[in-house]
């Protein structure tokens, strides 16, 4: 009897459940309402079926429950009975699959005049490129990417010089516009999706491929990857804003194209020295550093991290919290740096100065920190000597107590914050693994036993 | 009452299988650890020791079963019906390798091409490939190489490996028949065919690392080349020793001409590496 | 069914070796299917608790217990021991115990194999486990084992491989051995088509893990290949492609999914006609319906792939066949609620845990329908819709079936009734717990969670706090199970020979204990 009241009551218990929570499909923000439509059909088809059967079961149930002298009916076949069953099975079936074959058409017919751009995903972040004027994506191969070309474009390729770039995780969409998004990954399998586009597809590594969507309403949605990509899967997260056609074109506008970036000055280490002497106040002479003013050493320290975080301090994405005094002074500093020329320039002196590991200051229970590296090793390296692909920046030989404040600063939310702060939003995540200020000690202290490999070693470690 | 011989055999105590299971695991554990690059040299030699060992031991104690007559026809209908799902099993295996060589040929590579949905894969990522067999890739991973010609070697060993499915054939006649003089000669024919079979295909790889620069870093060509003809390859061995045994079985007067079970069994397995070869010839070799 | 025994009690009575060695070199089907339950039982625990350390972690958003390379091997652990070390182990054990003396036979056509296919089995788990102590962990790329990512596995790689291999190597060797038994060893009069219900769906499991496990084997191999020795199978620069290693994966993985669930239908297809006093409803059409459905479950594969960009007609080809599947599996719901129509139904441990089993395998089975649509599939793809999905076929659907055989069959094995009022406690608990655990993984999932993320968005911190409750209730409820079999073991009211009053077939025509060794003399079955 209570397995029948049970039954029953989760019966309905589902109905309401389904019509008055709020529980439901994230709004919808594209095209895609005839998704939605296929997902309802079937949860009414399904839903009437699922009430009805345990419906009957319950009676059953309760109607023939075993007394002394009942006697079971013997009927182990009805032929009529179990054609009329089956049938009506497959009504339902094809019920359910003619909605979802006509949405299906109009999901791969990506139409005429839909805006191509390009998502590149890779461990554990994601990229953009949209084809620029002449509305053609350069190509690419794996033997053009470096440092000064991440996206891997072909120099050569005329299509690719007028490439708009986005180095961000961020990317605009104009509203009410069809786009189709070509997908392509730098190393493992990755995927693209926005819950309330209704899209999702796999970026596979060696092929391109692709999806399309039309935004029907302007805001910011999350961007996930739903496809196992390893250690820092849950942290590869970006945004779509959808903005109005004028403000996306301001957006783009913002954004340097390849050639920009292929013309961009090299970086002048004579001019770089000029540069640095206000540096040198705090950070030293030789860049070593000095704890007593806050300043981490910069001295070996590789070049594309010292200039996204410079770049970083003058768009207000770092030193902006009121809390990170330290980052707000560094801020303010950073405007003795006109333009992104001066910027490389003194990046490139910094690249000169001696690479001496720097005093050790923390102590800590090193194994201990051992087992909590291996986490940080996948982007850091074993050596902790940064790994460019997964842009980790160098940890070993440098100021322990920096690190340790950072640490703490991005546990606490004054660092990484910044939605435009991509890989700061995911250490932030990955620091909450620390649980608490011996842990940060305990890791920096195994950091702290890293041998430090010389600037040639660390050349070929890169290669 | 029934007698012995109307009753289904079951043995009854066996240490054999679970002394098997663990030389498989040091076999596997040593090789493993070899992979990662450490030293394992004892644990694969004792593993391996261990499985030979057994499986002389056990099957050793299954024939004195069978030579004592142990076995009714229905113990003798269970060991047909599990060999033949045996051989099925490895057909399944055999299959996924045709299948990811298909696979390749029909759709990786015209992908990487361009073709069906997949032209901006070749014009982002691979412009300027164009699809063909043999292939190592859009990347030409590998280095220039070589493709095996069917017709040397490869023909040869058909030949080969069809006289031997023949030769065996004659012994099974010979064995139903009672002559055992034309069933040990033809018997030990057809593993000296086999012998002769893996001498040619060690040489035909010698070859292709040489002198072609076919190896298993060639691509998807050499991927798929070598694991094909090399699990073939490992099949014509087992398949080889197996059929010196029943020869030396034969020798010492085993079977007879209505129980002849593990005869069979080899022959059947024979047949089933015949077989595959023939699609190999086919689709690795020809096509 | 009726059937004549000619049981002789005194002749061949060669019982069991003493000690361990009894089981150590036993050949006695029984003794084998008790090692499988045994050391599927303790798998259970082993990968539940893996369950409960990503419940653990999930309770709340953020990173408080484990750090995300080892929720992943959590993850990947977790499902690789609850598919290959625990419910498909029970079924076999099942299979061991019961074909032979449903069909009348003496034993195992092959009982050294037999002891082979159990011993093979500690060494695998043993060879996977290991990984976990190794430096960089187990594997940590889900039990799908996606190149390329599965290629930056550490040390575990090549141990994890090994052991997928040898796991095959039992299971084909067991279902070798379950199809030449059911194929030769039947009793004389026992017809395919008399045959019960359970010896049935296990026959059609045996075929499919014949031809899968191979495939299996085989494409972890090209892994193997193409991490060690520089193949090119699943790297496209090469001419390969990794979505090959997807289809390899799930043309073993979807007939994986009917291995695990079709001898749960023939638990539940014995349990419901014995408590509903009433043969099962169309006998015959249910062999018909498992033999489409395993059919069927060779062309749907690509199903679990939507997403990868197949071409159009694959995706359509897929899409209809995965739908086609609906019809025979309704055809066994409906046949299972028709069985109670009418019938004269009781309500102990057994009839209970298989109506659980018929609502929420329903769920499951519904929930299946919806992301077998390839549109709507885009919303529920490796999101926790998905999780929740295969977890109410699996859990509430596989795992409460054995559930239920094991209450069903234990007064058979031991000779004594279990505690009922305990049985009843511990499907209720577990039946609760379960929901609990499982239903609101739909909702988050619907709202956009990915799976396999140690942490997630705030908005989700509710329904997931929710889900592990109910994980660590339904854990801590399976220690009830351990201790109601434990004391059924050792004693309690002697059961009689037939046990339950609508129990039929040549089981429990034996004695309860079944004796050592049954049926020496074939059974004749009119």
């Amino acid at each position: 009897m209570a397995i029948a009241i049970a039954v029953i009551l989760l019966v309905i218990g589902s109905l309401l459940f389904h019509f008055l929570s709020p529980w439901y499909f994230t709004p919808l923000a594209s095209n895609w309402d005839t998704i939605d439509l296929t997902v309802d059909i079937t949860f009414w088809v399904t839903g009437v079926v699922f009430v009805l059967v345990n419906l009957f079961l319950a009676y059953c149930v309760i109607r023939y429950r075993h007394k002394k002298g009942l006697k079971a009916d013997y009927e182990p076949e009805n032929k009529k009975l179990e054609w009329w069953l089956t049938g009506i099975t497959t009504v339902g079936v094809v019920a359910m699959l003619a909605p979802g074959l006509v949405v299906w058409a109009d999901f791969v017919t990506v139409p005429e005049d839909a805006d191509e751009f390009e998502a590149v995903g890779q461990q554990w972040n994601w990229t953009f490129r949209f084809p620029g004027e002449d509305g053609v994506l350069g190509t690419t191969a794996v033997r053009f990417m470096s440092t000064e070309n991440p996206f891997g474009i072909d120099p050569d390729d005329e299509n690719g010089q007028d490439d708009v770039l986005i180095f961000d995780n961020e990317v605009h969409l104009p509203i009410n516009r069809p786009v189709k998004a070509l997908l392509r990954s730098k190393d493992v399998l990755h995927d693209f999706a926005v819950p309330q586009f209704r899209v999702k597809m796999d970026l596979v590594p060696g092929l391109v491929t692709y999806q399309w969507f039309t935004p029907t309403r302007t805001g910011n949605f999350d961007l996930l990857c739903e496809e196992l990509c390893g250690l820092a899967h849950h942290t590869m997260r970006g945004n779509v804003v959808v903005d109005e056609q004028a403000d996306f074109e301001t957006w783009l506008a913002g954004h340097p194209t390849f050639a920009d970036t292929q013309a961009e000055p090299a970086g002048d280490a004579t001019v770089g020295q000029a540069l640095y002497a206000p540096c040198a106040a705090c950070h030293g002479m030789q860049g070593e550093g000095n704890p007593a003013l806050n300043a981490p050493k910069l001295s070996g320290q590789e070049d594309w991290y010292l200039k996204r975080q410079l770049h970083n301090y003058k768009k207000g994405r770092r030193g902006a919290d009121p809390a990170d005094t330290n980052g707000m002074q560094m801020a303010a500093m950073v405007n003795t740096l006109p333009d992104t020329a001066a910027l490389n320039s003194v990046v490139a002196y910094i690249q000169t100065l001696p690479d001496e590991p720097a005093p050790t200051t923390i102590t800590g229970d090193a194994e201990r920190g051992k087992d909590l590296y291996t986490t940080c090793a996948a982007c850091h390296g074993r050596d902790g000597m940064g790994i460019w692909s997964v842009s980790a920046p160098r940890q070993a030989g440098m100021s322990d107590w920096y690190l340790a404040n950072q640490l703490r600063n991005f546990k606490a939310g004054i660092r990484g914050a910044h939605p435009q702060d991509g890989f700061g939003e995911q250490m932030a995540s990955m620091a909450m693994m620390l649980l608490n200020d011996q842990a940060i000690d305990d890791v920096v202290a195994y950091i702290n036993t890293l041998p430090v490999t010389s600037p040639q070693q660390v050349a070929n470690l890169e290669q | 009452m029934a007698h012995a011989q109307d009753k289904y055999y079951i043995p009854h105590g066996t240490k054999w299988p679970i002394l098997m299971s663990l030389g498989l695991f040091t076999l596997f554990l040593g090789v493993s650890v070899w992979l990662n690059g450490g030293n394992a040299t004892p644990a694969i030699i004792v593993g391996l020791a261990i499985v030979i060992t057994m499986m002389f031991f056990w099957f050793g104690e299954v024939i004195g079963e069978s030579e004592a007559g142990t076995f009714n026809d229905q113990v003798d209908t269970s060991f047909r019906i599990g060999m033949m799902w045996f051989i099925f099993s490895e057909v399944m295996f055999f299959a996924v390798f045709f299948g990811a060589l298909f696979y390749a040929r029909q759709l990786a590579l015209p992908w990487l091409g361009g073709e069906g949905s997949n032209f901006f894969t070749n014009l982002l990522l691979w412009e300027g490939f164009e699809s063909s067999w043999p292939s190592n890739g859009p990347a030409d991973v590998g280095g220039e190489f070589e493709p095996m010609g069917a017709w040397g070697i490869p023909a040869l060993n058909t030949a080969i490996l069809l006289t031997s499915g023949v030769t065996i054939t004659v012994a099974h006649h010979a064995l139903k028949e009672g002559n055992r003089r034309v069933l040990g000669l033809f018997l030990a024919l057809t593993f000296l065919l086999g012998f002769i079979f893996m001498g040619f295909q060690a040489y035909e790889y010698i070859h292709a690392y040489q002198e072609l620069n076919l190896t298993m870093n060639s691509g998807i060509y050499g991927s798929t080349f070598f694991m094909l003809t090399g699990f073939h390859g490992m099949h014509v061995t087992i398949g080889a020793i197996m059929l010196v045994v029943i020869w030396l079985r034969c020798l010492r007067g085993h079977f007879t001409a209505k129980h002849h079970f593990a005869f069979e069994a080899v022959a059947w397995y024979w047949h089933f590496v015949d077989v595959v070869w023939l699609g190999l010839f086919i689709f690795v070799y020809w096509l | 069914m009726s059937a004549t025994t000619t049981h002789d009690e005194h002749h061949d009575d060669h019982g069991p070796a003493k000690g361990i060695m009894r089981w150590i070199t036993t050949t006695n089907h029984k003794d084998i299917g008790t090692l499988y339950l045994v050391f599927a039982l303790a798998m259970l625990f082993v990968g539940g608790a893996m369950s409960l350390v990503i419940r653990a972690e999930l309770f709340q958003p953020g990173l408080q217990f484990v750090n995300p390379d080892f929720f992943n091997q959590m993850t990947t652990m977790h499902a690789l021991i609850m598919v290959f070390g625990m419910i498909m182990p029970a079924f076999v054990g099942f299979a061991n115990w019961m074909v032979p003396m449903m069909i009348g036979a003496p034993d195992m056509a092959l009982p050294r194999l037999n002891n082979w296919s159990f011993w093979i089995l500690p060494f695998a788990g043993t060879l996977l486990l290991s990984t976990l102590f190794m430096d960089g962990g187990g594997p940590a790329s889900g039990w799908t084992l996606y190149p390329p990512l599965v290629l930056q596995t550490g040390n575990a790689l090549p141990f994890a491989i090994f052991s997928v291999h040898l796991l095959g190597v039992s299971s084909i060797m067991g279902s070798i051995n379950i199809i030449v038994t059911i194929m030769n060893m039947r009793a004389p009069g026992m017809t395919l088509l008399k045959m019960p219900l359970f010896v049935w769906t296990w026959l059609i499991t045996a075929y499919l893990l014949i031809a899968v496990m191979p495939v299996l084997a085989g494409g972890v191999t090209m892994l193997l290949t193409d991490g060690f020795f520089g193949t090119s199978f699943f790297q496209a620069a090469g001419g390969g492609d990794p979505v090959l290693f997807q289809h390899i994966f799930w043309f073993f993985g979807h007939p994986e999914v009917y291995i695990i669930i079709l001898p749960a239908f023939g638990i539940i297809s014995q349990v419901i006609p014995t408590f509903s006093r009433k043969p099962l409803f169309g006998h015959d059409s249910m062999v018909y319906a498992t033999a489409s459905i395993a059919f069927l479950s060779f062309i749907v594969w690509a199903h679990h792939m939507f997403t990868v960009g197949m071409p159009l007609a694959g995706q359509l080809f897929f899409m209809l066949s995965t739908m086609l599947i609906a019809i025979p599996t309704g055809v066994k719901v409906f046949n299972w609620t028709a069985t109670m129509w009418r019938g004269s139904l009781s309500f102990e441990t057994p009839m209970l845990f298989a109506l659980a089993f018929l609502f929420l395998f329903t769920i499951g089975g519904f929930s299946g329908l919806m992301v077998a649509i390839a549109p709507a599939d885009f919303q529920y793809h490796d999101s926790y819709f998905v999780v929740a999905h295969f977890h109410y076929v699996l859990v509430p659907g596989a795992l409460f079936g054995a559930i239920a055989g094991a209450y069903y069959w234990l007064p058979k094995w031991t000779g004594h009734m279990y505690n009922e009022t305990l049985g009843k406690v511990h499907f209720w608990l577990s039946a609760i717990f379960v929901n609990l655990t499982f239903f609101p993984q739909h909702f988050v999932g619907l709202a956009g969670m990915p799976r396999r993320i140690p942490d997630y968005a705030t908005q989700f911190a509710d329904f997931n706090a929710i889900s592990s409750v109910g994980a660590f209730g339904f854990g801590f409820s399976q220690l009830l199970l351990v201790y109601v079999v434990i004391q059924c073991v050792r004693g309690g009211e002697k059961a009689s020979a037939q046990v339950w009053d609508g129990a039929e077939g040549l089981e429990w025509t034996v004695p309860s204990p079944a004796p050592y060794h049954t049926f020496e003399e074939p059974p004749l079955v009119r």
